[in-house]
């Protein structure tokens, strides 16, 4: 049965209950109607019997007030005579439709009666009793004959209604006996459904019960009854949801107490952290009351105040006790103001961390940052060793910058001096330039005196040789005067130039930069350089070849400083060269320097490359450390490269490598960049 | 009962009795002076007697009832002479005239004798009723004797005259009082209707049962002693046992129609 919902089930037992019930109604409905067709015939009979009684009683009325009206001759009898008299036609009248025959009969009777006993009236009235008596008596016979009649009529009609009656009675009885009999079956049919029924529902009910209560006391594992189709079924598919569901939630609560172990463990380790760390930490909420701190913040910031640094006490409240106490220096004098701001600074920390001065001359360093929930977290370092070292440390730097203003101070005489060496170096090349235009000078000037002497003579015609005072050839002595002339002014410029090109670089000043022919530049370099050499050593001779890229034109240099740097590098190559024909003594030995610019896109390369006694790796990689020198003691000063380097590096922003093989060469290449405007001169 | 409807009751006191006797004098007075044949009027007048001596007698029992009542007294002491004598008292009151004076050979003393030998006679015939004990209301009331003595003076003098108490047909309670036709007809058109002056008397020449009749209808209203038995709620049952019939003081009650064969 637990195919169907109970709603079917009670529908279907109200269905079969209702149908029996209209069934019996049905069955009892007939009976009751035979019986009330049994009953209607007797009430027909009942009726008419009532009609006959009534007709009994009328006529009994009309005898009694025309015996009435005959005694007393009151008006009112005759009317009731009258009246009584239309009750017995009206009964009469009624009867006709139960026993017309008899009805008529008595009709006749009593209108005999009606009319002898009015006329009797009538005599006693008109005082003639005798004939009023005679004529009373004479109604008699009508009497007895309705009389008669009438009982005989109701008798009939009572003997018919008694059987009709005991007709509709047995049918009564009848149809009680089946109503009754039916009533039974139908209600122990109704019984046994509905026992079926409840029991087809309290019996899964009671296992789903059992099952829940089971459940309920915590058996989770409880077997629940197999779901049927109907609604038991689904409160026990709702029941194994919930015990699921129970299940569910133990296992979450489970998870869940797990989870909070691990979170206070997790909690209890922070707080552990938090206290075994050197910085003082503290967390106060957004309400500026204390909600966790450290014994180092005990310590550090507010030792002696114990009782007052716990948990719930305001942030005012605490700074302000500090500040009467002294704890901070920077309170001293001014507590008011310190509160006021330290509270300001609290309430919006600084981005940065500031440093607070302790009373007892410490130095905290306040970390402070606001939470997301509108507190403030803080970390507190003791900084004042840190601030000793920092001072430590301030006064070594000062020491070292007083040396080194110092050693700057001993490296400009140095440079100074060196500067002073190189010029005496160049002296005598210079002189010896000087000297050649010099020469040409005097020479020329010497030869065109005599070409005037001899133009004079022609002129004065005088001329020993009659050749001489030709016109043409006085034209010719004029012409080579002039010419001689050009070549004197032009030896004199050459001459100036090397002079001034000579106090330029004793000068040393800086200068400034300007578009500069590199290719003058490095000749002028090589001649100064070249006659220095031959000044000092006679014996001295080297073949110079020069591979000049045309294409390079002007640079902006600083000339005296660029000048120095290959006044240098030249100087060292012929040195090179002059050391390999000494201490090697090659046989066809020559020496050669070979002095090429090369134009790139963007810079300009001047290699200097010599076949002198070249360098091992060693000296190479220290060539241009100040005062590295492999000259012997007295010959250098150990800075020329040195600052050749700083010149081209740190000035012109060029670049500067050396190459070279022992016993064999030593190129250095010089690389400038074109068109970038030079630094000044340090 | 009925009486004078300007007066008031008569009752059974002699003050009242006076008091009535003087008021019925003036109804007659007034009816006499109309103006009429000689024969006429002698007619009339003999009908007034024969109404008058009616009431007088009628008027004697009225003011003895309470006595006829009463069950506890024997002999009431109105035998016919007593009666008799009071009433004639009660005439000569109510008309001033002696009727024992008038010749009894003339129609008018025949006629007057014969009702009030019907008077005497009634009373002594009536002695075992009113002296019965034990029973308060004997049914013996003015109507009844009236009844019974226009009924013996028809016995006496029927072939000469006959006075009747009658009524409207609707009033009437004994069947022997009912109107005849004429006697109907003008209690309907005369005397009951609205312009008819109070107590006018109706007579004209008019056959009874055949005869050639000179009848008369003296009319007489309801007073509020009458009024016990006839008066209202409609349909209560009097002292007689009959439902009252809702009149009003002032109503026509009766009629008294005397009839004169020629």
């Amino acid at each position: 049965m637990s195919r169907f919902s109970i709603s079917t089930r009670l529908v279907f037992l109200s269905v079969v209950l209702i149908g029996v019930l209209l069934a019996s109604n049905a069955l009892l409905g007939r009976a009751l109607s035979r019986n009330a067709e049994a009953l209607a015939a007797e009430a027909e009979i009942v009726e008419a019997l009532r009609v006959a009684n009534s007709a009994n009683k009328a006529f009994g009325d009309l005898k009694y007030w025309l015996t009435d009206l005959a005694v007393s001759l009151l008006v009112l009898s005759e009317q009731q005579v009258a009246l009584a008299r239309a009750r017995v036609d009206a009964a009469l009248e009624e009867l006709r439709k139960f026993d017309a025959e008899t009805a008529a009969a008595v009709a006749q009777e009593v209108e005999a009666l009606h009319d002898q006993g009015m006329r009797a009236v009538d005599a006693y009235t008109d005082e003639r009793r005798v004939i009023g008596n005679s004529m009373m008596a004479a109604s008699r016979v009508h009497i007895a004959a309705v009389d008669r009649q009438l009982a005989q009529l109701a008798d009939r009609f009572q003997a018919d209604a008694i059987a009709k009656r005991d007709a509709a009675l047995a049918g009564a009885e009848n149809a009680v006996d089946r109503s009754f009999t039916i009533a039974v079956a139908a209600s122990l049919v109704g019984l046994v459904l509905a026992w079926l029924v409840l029991r087809s529902i309290t019996v899964p009910l009671g296992r789903l019960v059992a099952a829940m209560s089971a459940i309920t006391s915590g058996k989770l594992d409880t077997q629940i009854p197999a779901p049927g189709h109907d609604e038991i079924g689904a409160m026990a598919r709702t029941l194994a949801l919930f015990r699921d569901s129970l299940s569910e939630r133990d296992r979450m609560a489970a998870e869940q107490a797990r989870a909070e172990a691990a979170a206070r463990h997790a909690q209890a380790q922070l707080l552990t952290a938090i206290e075994s760390i050197s910085e003082g930490f503290s967390l106060y909420d957004s309400e500026d009351r204390l909600v966790v701190c450290n014994t180092r913040y005990r310590e550090i910031l507010y030792p002696g105040m114990g009782d007052l640094v716990v948990v719930g006490t305001p942030f005012e409240t605490i700074v302000r006790r500090a500040a009467a106490e002294g704890l901070i220096r920077d309170a001293i004098g001014r507590r008011e103001a310190w509160v006021q701001e330290r509270l300001a600074r609290h309430r919006s920390p600084p981005r940065v961390p500031f440093v607070q001065r302790r009373g007892d001359a410490r130095w905290i360093r306040v970390n402070e940052r606001p939470t997301d929930d509108g507190g403030t977290v803080a970390v507190y370092t003791d900084i004042t060793e840190e601030k000793q070292a920092e001072e430590k440390l301030r006064l070594a730097k000062e020491e070292a910058e007083r040396a080194l203003q110092e050693l700057t101070q001993a490296q400009q005489s140095l440079l100074h001096a060196e500067k002073m060496a190189s010029l005496g170096q160049l002296t005598a090349g210079v002189a010896h330039e000087i000297k050649n235009p010099l020469n040409f000078v005097n020479n020329f000037a010497t030869l065109s005196l005599d070409l005037f002497d001899e133009l004079r003579g022609a002129l004065r015609g005088q001329s020993r040789d009659p050749s001489e005072d030709d016109p043409e050839e006085i034209a010719e002595i004029v012409d080579t005067i002039g010419g001689n002339l050009r070549r004197i002014a032009e030896h004199g410029r050459r001459a100036d130039r090397i002079v001034t090109s000579m106090l330029a670089h004793a000068r040393g000043g800086a200068g400034s930069a300007q578009p500069t022919s590199l290719s003058m530049l490095i000749d002028d370099s090589l001649n100064l350089a070249y006659h220095g050499e031959r000044a000092r050593n006679r014996a001295f001779n080297i073949s110079i070849e020069r591979e000049f890229d045309p294409d390079i034109g002007e640079l902006d240099l600083y000339p005296q400083e660029m000048t120095r740097v290959f006044i240098n590098l030249i100087t060292n190559a012929f040195y090179a060269t002059e050391r390999r024909r000494r201490e090697l003594a090659e046989p066809g030995y020559e020496p050669v320097l070979k002095v090429c610019t090369r134009r790139t896109e963007d810079r300009v390369e001047v290699s200097i490359r010599d076949n002198g006694i070249g360098m091992p790796v060693s000296v190479c990689e220290k060539v241009f450390e100040p005062f590295f020198t492999t000259k012997p003691p007295g010959e250098g000063t150990g800075l020329g490269l040195s600052l050749t380097y700083d010149i081209v590096v740190q000035q012109h922003h060029g670049q500067i490598q050396v190459q070279s093989k022992e016993h064999e060469f030593t190129e250095v290449t010089v690389s400038l960049p074109h068109g970038a405007a030079p630094a000044p001169p340090t | 009962m009925f009486g004078d409807r300007r007066t008031g009751r008569i009752r059974g006191h002699r003050a009242h009795t006076r008091a009535t006797i003087r008021a019925l004098a003036l109804g007659v007075v007034l009816a006499l002076p109309w103006p009429a044949p000689a024969a006429e009027r002698e007619d009339v007048e003999i009908a007034l007697s024969l109404s008058n001596m009616l009431r007088a007698g009628r008027s004697v029992i009225a003011s003895n009832q309470t006595l006829i009542n009463d069950p506890d007294v024997g002999d009431k002491g109105l035998g016919g002479e007593v009666v008799l004598a009071e009433a004639v008292k009660t005439y000569r009151a109510l008309t001033g005239s002696d009727p024992l004076s008038i010749d009894p050979d003339t129609r008018e003393g025949r006629l007057l004798s014969a009702q009030m030998r019907a008077i005497r006679e009634v009373m002594d015939g009536s002695q075992g009723d009113i002296n019965a004990q034990g029973i308060g209301f004997k049914g013996f009331v003015p109507a009844v004797f009236a009844r019974l003595v226009n009924e013996r003076f028809a016995q006496l003098v029927g072939y000469e005259a006959e006075v009747k108490v009658t009524a409207p047909a609707s009033l009437v309670r004994n069947r022997k009082s009912r109107p005849d036709e004429w006697e109907a007809e003008v209690i309907r058109s005369r005397l009951s209707a609205r312009d008819w002056p109070d107590g006018k008397l109706f007579h004209a020449e008019a056959k009874k049962d055949g005869r050639e009749a000179f009848r008369v209808l003296v009319p007489e209203y309801y007073s509020e002693g009458c009024l016990s038995c006839h008066g209202e709620p409609k349909g209560e049952i009097d002292i007689t046992g009959y439902p009252k019939e809702g009149g009003k003081a002032g109503d026509l009650g009766g009629v008294i129609s005397i009839t004169l064969y020629r």
